[in-house]
């Protein structure tokens, strides 16, 4: 019969429950075996608690990311994916609701052109831009720009990060079509989720496009 | 048993909201709050790293892929980990069919029956060459289920209420699942003369 309370009581300990540790330990005590069994069930509750620190090696971020942005970007560009909620259908039935809306919109001037990296001002005399990259990531420790502003150079334009965790950039771009991606961490490339536009890069990955 | 830190729902709702209008980034800040815990299930069903890195990847992207399924935003832990229980579960169906020659004498049976009247997994004995750590070679001999309840319990600090929610097993078959998978590494820690 004490060999089942002291069970009960073991298993309630385990538990996380303290509320007859007493008696627990009064039965542990007047036992040599079920003493050795509450110290082997202390030492087995340790050794699992150990096991909650082990850590995946440090590149799987970057290799979960890439397969995420694959999964994100990938697609004929006419073709909505399902992911977020919004059923996917075929190009002529978006297309159609697009031109409506759109319409519609320009028509009561409500509706805003899609979000994309929005242009602060122009410059009158230069006939440039000024764009404004935003990219949210809060756990990011560096975001650069890289595309054809530079070369699609990796050490690219940095990103500015604020405590808010957006990282942001402007730059004074002459009218034209850029194609462009963010490097996250110098170990995977995003495209700009606010981008207007993607186009594939040929290598089954969607670069980012901006058009001024 | 140490205090496991209750995490933030309301975080984790803001940062899926975020994913569900477009942005990638919220779902990395997801990665990184929820990889380590992924991992594990991972790597203590499998008992091997490489192969529980590559599961754990499979249940984020599938994340990412069906986030819409989710009904409750701050309820997005629980549902990754159910992701993570079932494709583990996956994995053990796919070894039971990939290996020639071994009776199907219920090894991977799902539900608490014994097999042969002891709950340790003979078959996984012939493995345990290749993991290290007493703990870890002693859970990894334990039949699945057993393996699964003591792992959400005493190695993840996870209530019965939450662990029913995620392998649809009720709360008193956990406990009795839990109960057995703890006598049972009392017992093999006892075989090896450990402590």
């Amino acid at each position: 019969m004490s060999r089942e309370r002291f069970d009960e009581l073991l298993n309630a300990h385990l538990d996380g429950d303290p509320s007859h540790d007493d008696e627990l330990l009064k039965l542990a005590g007047a036992d040599r075996d079920l003493h050795a069994e509450f110290q082997r069930a202390l030492q087995v509750a340790e050794g699992l608690d150990a096991l909650s620190h082990d850590e995946p090696p440090a590149v799987f971020h970057a290799q979960v990311m890439a397969r995420v942005e694959a999964a994100h970007g990938r697609g004929p560009a006419w073709r909505l994916r399902g992911i977020f909620g919004v059923p996917a259908f075929r190009f002529a039935t978006a297309a159609a609701l697009a031109l409506a809306v759109l319409a519609a919109g320009f028509y009561l001037g409500r509706v805003s052109i899609p979000r994309g990296p929005a242009p602060v001002a122009h410059a009158p005399a230069t006939g440039n831009a000024a764009v404004k990259f935003v990219y949210y990531a809060p756990a990011a420790t560096s975001v650069r720009l890289v595309g054809d502003f530079n070369q699609w150079n990796k050490d690219g334009t940095p990103l500015r990060k604020s405590a808010d965790g957006h990282w942001t950039l402007e730059l004074d771009l002459k009218p034209g079509r850029y194609s462009y991606l963010f490097y996250v961490d110098q170990s995977r490339w995003v495209p700009d989720p606010a981008a207007a536009a993607a186009e594939d890069d040929g290598y089954g990955r969607a670069n980012s496009v901006l058009e001024i | 048993m140490a205090l496991k830190v209750p995490y933030d729902k309301t975080a984790d709702a803001r940062l899926v909201k975020a994913v569900r209008r477009g942005d990638t980034g919220a779902f990395g800040a997801l990665v990184e709050q929820h990889k380590g815990l992924v991992f594990r299930i991972a790597l203590r069903m499998t008992g091997n790293p490489d192969t529980a890195g590559d599961l754990a990847q499979d249940v984020f992207v599938n994340a990412f892929e069906s986030l819409r399924r989710l009904k409750d935003d701050g309820s997005f832990r629980s549902w990754l980990i159910s992701i993570a229980i079932n494709r583990c579960r996956d994995w053990h169906k796919d070894i039971r069919r990939n290996v020639a020659g071994m009776e199907d004498a219920g090894i991977y049976d799902q539900d608490a029956s014994l097999f042969s009247g002891s709950i340790v997994n003979p078959y996984e004995g012939a493995i345990l060459a290749e993991l290290g750590g007493t703990l870890e070679r002693a859970l990894r001999l334990l039949r699945p289920i057993y393996r699964e309840a003591v792992m959400l319990k005493d190695v993840e600090g996870m209530s019965y209420e939450e662990m029913a929610g995620v392998t649809g097993v009720n709360v008193p078959n956990l406990k009795i699942r839990v109960v057995r998978g703890r006598g049972a590494l009392r017992e093999i820690l006892r075989e090896w003369k450990v402590g």
